[in-house]
């Protein structure tokens, strides 16, 4: 028995999976909102703006974790900003920039060749090299978003649902949703960490929807996500600790095995638009 | 309950012109009223200058109500069902700053089931809203509107998307509501049949208040033709002029 548990007994593994079991429940709580407001390419572009990020970082010799943070939370903003101040989309608007975020960084280090060190675990993440800092940094994350989901769950649910009729009672409908995409981006940038920026919005995106499948109400479908997210960094670990594969995505590879599995569970449903 | 609202020479003007120009109507407390006129009237723009969405000139007067608690019915088709959440789920969410994923209180619980009957979703409460027709989704956010004791309830056009024999029922539930509450209301609807039928004044509006009064006199021929022009051709054939009497919802005139 203790074998089946071999690979949690390097101290790496351990702080890989704790690394997971506090953002990738704060990713499946956010990422019923992400579905709702359809941020899921939204959520791209920020976790895309890490790349540009770390490049400023490290050309203006600061501290990557704050270049990035900052970076992508401006991203953000902007995008909140330009959507109400001009008349594109909002896919529009998050194209443009995330063109522009990943044109930045690419340009920076064609200029500035050794600085391309270092994003290979941007990409991919690199959850086995999680230190101490890095958890401390997501546990504070993981409580916010506890803290979030209790303020802000049950206004989000209803702009979602009219945007209007949300004004009506008296919900500040932007603000709450300026404040949804700040924390989108500060949770996807530090999943980056974990995950890498490949595959961050999956850790949103696939627990949240398997959760749809399977919930029938708000409590189940949190529940079911949250759920999803926790099995999933389990087996994903150990199953890439056996297969000797990349940890963040044998972790998404899971969730999106129990998506799969939700389909065929979940009764049909009329799809209303 | 009830407040009466008066309008008083509200003008909306957007980068494309006006939108609304010096409407001036007065919504008399308890009454049932309607709103009709033609798609880009204005209609909807009034409706959300009434909830303080967007600046005006003019004023918006509620007699007696510093801050009148307004019940608001959006247009079905503005409206995203596909979020995972029961009936009770959505009525609870607007009442209570308990997340509901942690569970209803049974104070949130007994305060949704004191509306849900007046507006017949009690069987509906377990439902997901995606799984609702059009008919009983209407009536869930007549249910939420009824939630927060309103003194006035605006509806926009809540019987598009529904099935005549389904508009005129829930049109009756509205109607029924409306008493039983003793609320003001104002329809913004296309349907002159439900004017007809339910509203006790009706406002003609395009861009300013063309005609204000008593239904369903107020709905003449000459009325409804400068209110709508040359498209009223078909209905102005089938409502009273000043001098008859016939029903316009006997011909389902809808102007939609």
């Amino acid at each position: 028995m203790d074998s089946l548990f071999v690979w949690l007994e390097p101290s790496f593994m351990q702080r890989g999976l704790l690394a997971l079991l506090l953002i990738s429940p704060a990713c499946a709580a956010l990422g019923g909102h992400v579905i709702a407001f359809k941020m899921s390419f939204y959520s791209d572009a920020i976790s895309h703006s890490v790349f540009t990020g770390i490049a400023i970082g490290l050309l203006l010799g600061i501290d990557t974790t704050w270049s990035t943070l900052l970076f992508g939370v401006l991203i953000g903003l902007l995008v909140n900003r330009l959507e109400r101040s001009s008349r594109l989309s909002r896919d529009a608007i998050i194209g443009v920039l995330f063109s522009a975020s990943v044109a930045l960084g690419i340009v920076i280090v064609s200029i500035r060749s050794n600085l391309a060190q270092g994003f290979h675990s941007a990409l991919y993440g690199d959850l086995l090299s999680i230190g101490n800092g890095d958890l401390l940094v997501m546990g504070f994350v993981f409580l916010l978003t506890i803290l979030f989901e209790i303020v802000a769950y049950n206004r989000l649910l209803l702009i979602a649902v009219n945007e209007p009729m949300a004004r009506s009672r008296g919900i500040r409908t932007h603000i709450w949703e300026s404040l949804l995409s700040v924390w989108v981006a500060m949770v996807v940038l530090v999943g980056v960490r974990a995950v890498g920026l490949l595959m961050v919005t999956a850790l949103l995106i696939v627990p949240a929807a398997t959760g749809r499948n399977l919930g029938k109400s708000a409590k189940g479908s949190l529940f079911w996500a949250i759920t999803v997210a926790v099995f999933s960094s389990f087996f994903g670990l150990a199953a890439s600790w056996w297969l000797n594969s990349s940890a963040g995505a044998t972790v998404i590879l899971v969730s999106v095995f129990f998506f799969f599995v939700s389909l065929l569970l979940s009764p049909k449903r009329l799809k209303y638009s | 309950m009830s407040v009466d609202v008066q309008i008083q020479n509200l003008t909306i003007s957007s980068p494309n012109g006006k939108i609304l120009e010096k409407v001036n109507f007065t919504l008399s407390g308890g009454r049932f009223h309607a709103l009709i006129g033609p798609n880009g009237a204005g209609k909807t723009t009034l409706l959300q200058a009434m909830l303080g969405f967007i600046p005006h000139d003019g004023k918006i007067l509620f007699a007696g109500k510093t801050n009148p608690r307004i019940g608001y019915v959006p247009q079905n088709a503005d409206i995203d069902r596909s979020a995972p959440m029961t009936v009770k789920d959505f009525l609870s969410a607007g009442i209570t700053s308990r997340p509901i994923w942690s569970g209803i209180s049974g104070l949130t619980s007994r305060s949704v089931k004191s509306v849900v009957g007046d507006v017949n979703i009690e069987s509906l409460l377990a439902h997901r809203l995606g799984d609702l027709s059009g008919g009983e989704f209407q009536r869930v956010l007549l249910a939420n509107a009824l939630l927060q004791k309103p003194d006035l309830l605006l509806l926009d056009e809540p019987n598009t998307g529904i099935d005549i024999t389904g508009s005129e029922h829930f049109c009756g539930l509205i109607e029924d509501v409306h008493k039983t509450h003793e609320l003001t209301t104002l329809i913004v609807t296309h349907d002159l049949g439900v004017v007809a039928d339910h509203a006790d004044r009706v406002i003609g509006l395009n861009k300013t208040v063309l005609f204000d009064g008593e239904s369903p006199d107020i709905l003449t021929r000459e009325n409804l033709f400068n209110l709508f022009g040359p498209h009223s051709a078909f209905i102005t054939d089938h409502v009273h002029d000043d001098s008859s009497h016939s029903h316009p919802h006997e011909h389902e005139a809808n102007l939609g």
